[in-house]
Order: structure tokens, then sequence, then C-alpha cells
């Protein structure tokens, strides 16, 4: 009996030994694969966290992308505020007046390329757009302060040039201001040449008249400003480079579809007038511009450090000629890479811009033209030009 | 007899012997595996651990720097301040009171070699923002062409890299990216 109860207790021990001791190992094993699994995932989930944050602040970015082209479009006061959604984000955008204290009370504030930040109604006002992009926790704000685009026009005269210029007949150019808007600062010469060395060849009953000042310049009504050089469209407007790309098109595109009067900017960057795209009537209002992209005035001129030869006679860099321009009346802004020539009973109220920089002894104006500075035409034409400005940015 | 074979005493032991000999090559074998899936947990959670230190430094590096020279008042003068290959700094009018006196106004981000870390400093004062950083370096563009900005009115874009140490037995970290500097664009 005993024998026999001795081999029973051994075989049951001997199992019961075996099966615990294993089963803990298998337990302990899969505690440390649990571990292991968790800290991944762990490790996942930071990565997409961190993903769904840059994914707010990229949210919120395309909101105030939204809200910048609505400003351009609608304003300050329709359609605020913007909202859309992507990426799974929904985005927000308010627009609020931009008030500050500059030392005479709270105000809202303006801005000007001139003045900059201030509160004397200078220049155009300051808004704040403040972007909100959320997803369920995740939410990113962004600000932007913007204001109503517009260049600010550089040139101060009816007409500037970057070379000697000829003028025949009985044209008048006429820098008295014909808006009489004191916002410009009064009267004007009537021609500015940008070179000190250059000179106005005028022939026949040519009139000059404008600001007293330069009375008794030689010939009279005439000044010289080397600060004012420009070579481009953008810089005579005080844009960014390249802000108005979109305007251009070929004479091509322009012929292919005219339009009735010029109106906004018009950008060609052939030939245009009569004897090139286009007709001979100017008639409309905004900015002419008359330019080939590829013309920079300083590589055709030997003085300059940037001339070349090969360049200045590829026919590629040429400058775009506006001429014949016989008739019509334009108020505005016109910029062109050379002129030859307007003539017959043409009339442009604004300022016009030659870029050329070598005289080609051709006459720019001749017959009964009339060239007459108007702020207040130049205002208008450059209002909202070059889309709303992004003056700050921040995130949060 | 019958109940009792001669047999099983034998039997008995040799199981015994035979028992214990499996669980000691099991038991190690197990201890093995523990002790080299433990050494593995460590090191991946110093790797993870490494890793979220350097992203979480590096993003506080780049939103911060993103708002260099936000000056809504045009008064302050908020520019960039400091554009070194080891070192970036700026100040910003962020409350846009028009001072720079203000929290996160006045920031300098820079690599201290030995021991190498990455060190913000505001006011004056140095913190650590992460440590086991081996390099830092930054670049400064006038366009994302990556033509290289002449003067500090030029910049851009400001390209930051940093490498960093991991856990011995793995790869160095390394993160790169690059910040459009926007206010400085708008001016």
């Amino acid at each position: 009996m005993t024998r026999t109860r001795t081999q029973t207790v051994s075989r049951l021990g001997h199992a019961g030994f075996a099966l615990p001791a294993v089963l803990a190992l298998l337990v302990a094993l899969s505690l440390v694969g649990s571990a292991a699994a968790i800290l991944t995932s762990t490790e996942v989930r930071v990565a997409a966290l961190y993903n769904l944050s840059n994914r707010a602040s990229a949210a919120a970015n395309a909101g105030l992308e939204h809200a910048v082209a609505h400003f351009g479009v609608s304003g300050p006061d329709d359609g605020w505020p913007v909202a859309g959604s992507i990426g799974g984000y929904d985005y927000s955008v308010a627009i609020t007046r931009d008030s500050f204290d500059f030392g005479a009370g709270q105000l809202p504030v303006w801005w000007s390329s001139a003045a900059g930040y201030n509160t004397d109604d200078d220049g155009q006002p300051v808004w704040i757009l403040s972007s909100l992009a959320t997803r369920g926790p995740y939410q990113s704000r962004e600000e932007l302060r913007v204001s109503v685009g517009g260049g600010t026009f550089q040139a101060a005269a009816p007409f500037t040039s970057s070379s000697g210029m000829k003028v025949q007949g009985n044209v008048t150019i006429s820098g008295v201001d014909a808006s009489d808007d004191d916002s410009c600062g009064g009267d004007k010469p009537a021609v500015v040449l940008t070179d000190p060395d250059d000179d106005v060849n005028s022939r026949g009953s040519v009139d000059f008249e404008g600001d007293e000042a330069y009375a008794d310049s030689v010939p009279p009504y005439v000044g010289h400003d080397s600060a004012m050089t420009f070579n481009t469209p953008e810089e005579v407007l005080g844009l960014d480079p390249g802000a108005l790309d979109g305007y251009q098109q070929t004479g091509q595109e322009f012929d292919a579809d005219p339009p009735d009067t010029l109106s906004g900017v018009t950008y060609v960057t052939d030939d245009f007038g009569s004897n090139g795209a286009g007709s001979g009537d100017i008639d409309g209002s905004g900015v002419l511009i008359v330019h080939n992209p590829l013309y920079d005035p300083r590589q055709h001129d030997p003085s300059h450090p940037l001339f070349d030869p090969v360049v200045a006679a590829d026919p590629t860099y040429a400058p775009a000629t506006l001429g014949n321009i016989n008739t019509g009346t334009f108020n505005g802004i016109v910029i062109a890479d050379r002129i030859d020539r307007l003539t017959g009973n043409t009339t442009i109220f604004g300022s016009v811009v030659m870029l050329r920089r070598v005289d080609d002894g051709r006459n720019v104006a001749t017959g009964q033209v009339l060239i007459q500075y108007s702020c207040t035409a130049i205002q208008t034409s450059t209002g909202g030009l070059g889309g709303p400005r992004r003056l700050a940015w921040s995130a949060r | 007899m019958r109940v009792n074979p001669g047999s099983s005493a034998g039997f008995t032991l040799i199981e015994l012997l035979v028992a214990l000999v499996i669980i000691a090559i099991l038991g190690l074998a197990a201890l093995n595996q523990f002790v080299a899936q433990h050494q593995a947990y460590v090191a991946q959670n110093d790797g993870v651990r490494s890793e979220q230190n350097a992203r979480a430094g590096f993003d506080m590096l780049i939103r911060e720097a993103r708002n260099a020279g936000y000056d809504p008042r045009g008064i302050t003068g908020a520019a960039i301040t400091h554009w070194t290959t080891d070192s970036f700094g700026w100040t910003a009018d962020l409350n846009a009171d028009g001072d720079l006196n203000d929290e996160a106004e006045d920031v300098l981000y820079f690599f201290q070699a030995d021991p190498g870390a990455l060190i913000r400093r505001e006011q004056a004062v140095d913190v650590e923002v992460m440590d086991g950083v081996t390099d830092l370096s930054f670049g400064y563009f006038a366009d994302p062409d990556g033509t290289a900005a002449q003067t500090v009115d030029n910049i851009e874009l400001v390209a930051v890299s940093m490498t960093y140490l991991m856990p011995e037995g793995t790869m160095p970290g390394a993160l790169r990216t690059q910040v459009a500097v926007r206010n400085a664009i708008y001016k």
C-alpha cells in the first residue's frame, strides 16, 4: 500500500512541475512581446498626432489663401467669414479691421508704401485675416494682415523717359494736374528724363506746361531725375517682379478678342497700335503696357555694365513699340518699351513712361497730341492692381 | 508486486532527471530570449524617446522661426538678428503691441558643441531644448532655387538640418527642413 501511494504521488508531482514552469515562461515572454507591441503603437500614435498637427497648420494656411483670394474679389464687407474644408479639416477665416494706439488713441490702422503703418488715413486700411482650422480636438490658427493692393505709381510727370526724346508738331505735354487732386502733390514738370545727360528735342509748336518751379528749365518744364529709373512695368507701378505676368498677352491673343475700349490692365508683349496688334485707337482707361518681357533696356545701352551686343542685336530681345496711335482718349497710365509714335488727335490723361534708354531719333509724338498729368486717372488705374497686399503673417 | 512493478522506481528517477534537464534547457533558452527582448525593449524605448525628443525640439524651433520678423506695427524693427551656420535668431512682435519685450519675441537658437545640445536663448536665459545633438546647421537662401542670401535682407528661406545621437548600435538620427520667412518675403 505504501509503495503504491508513493508511486502515485511521484507521478502527480512530476506532471505538476513541468507544466506550470513552461506556462510561466510563456506568460513572461508574452508580457515582453506585449510591451514591445504597445511601445511600437505608441510611436505610431505620436507620429500620427504630429502629422495631424502639421495638417492642421496646412489647412489653416489654405484657409488664409482662400480668404486672400476672396478679399481680392469681394473686399472686406461681403461673404465673411470665409469657410471651407480641406483634407478633412474645416477652416473658417474671420476678418477684422486692425486698430492700434500709435500715441493718439486706439485708431484704425492704415498702410502705405511711403508711410508704412499709420493711423493718419494714409494709404489703404489694414485688415486682419484670422484663420482657424479644426478637426476634432486638433486645431491651428494663422493670421495675415492685408490691405487692398495697388501699386504706387513711381513716376511723377505726364511723360517720363529713360532716354532722350524727340517731339514735333502741335504736341502739348502738360504737368498741370487735370484732376486738381492735391493727393498727388500738385503740378509736375511736363517731362522728366532719368538721365541727366539726355535732352528733349522739340520742333514745331510743341508746348510744355507744368509746375512753375520748372519754368526756367531748358527746355522749360523739363526736369531730370536719375532716381526715377525703370526697367520693367512692375518697377514703374511699384509692384513685385512678375506681379503683372498674369496679364500678359501676345499681340495675336489681343487681336483674337480685342475689347471695344481698353480697361483695367492691358499688357501686350508685342508691338501695339496701327503698326502692330490692335488699332490706332487708344480709347479707354486703366493701364496700357506694351513691353517685351525679354527686353531689358540696360542690355541695349552701351553705357551700361549690362550691355550685351549680342542680345541688343537679337530681335527676340527687342523692345515692343507703341505706335502709330492716331486717335482716342485714354485715362490712366501708358508704359511702353519704345514709342513711335503718338499722333493725330490722341489724348492721354494720366502719365506716359517710356523704358528705352537709347534715343533712336524717332518722334515720340507729333500732330495734335495732348498728354496731361491727372492724379485721379493715375490713382484710379492703379487701385487694386496686383491683388491684395500681404503685410505680416503669424502662426500660433 | 502487481501494483508496484520493479521498473517503476527506475522510471521515476530517469523521468525526473530528463524533466529537469529539459526544463533547464527550456529555462535557459527562455532566459536568453527574455534578456534579448528586454534589451530590445530598452533600446527601442531609448530610440523612441530620442526620436520624440528630437522631433519636439526641432518642431519647436521651426514653428517659432516661421514668425521671424513679424512686425505688424512697423515700429519695432523686428527682423532676423543672427544668421550664422550654427545659430539663428530673430525678433517678432507676436502680440502686436509695438515692442519686442514680451514672451518669445526675442529668440536665439544655437548649437552647443560640448556637450552637444540645441539651446534656446530668450532674454539672456539659455534653456537646453534637446541634448544628444551632434550637429545643427542653418543655410540662408534668397529664393527657392537655392540662391544663397548675401545680406540679411535677402533671406527668404532658412534651411535647418540637425543630427542627434540614437541608442548604441543604431544609426544616428537626422532631421532636415526649410522655413519660409514669410514676413521677410512680404516686406
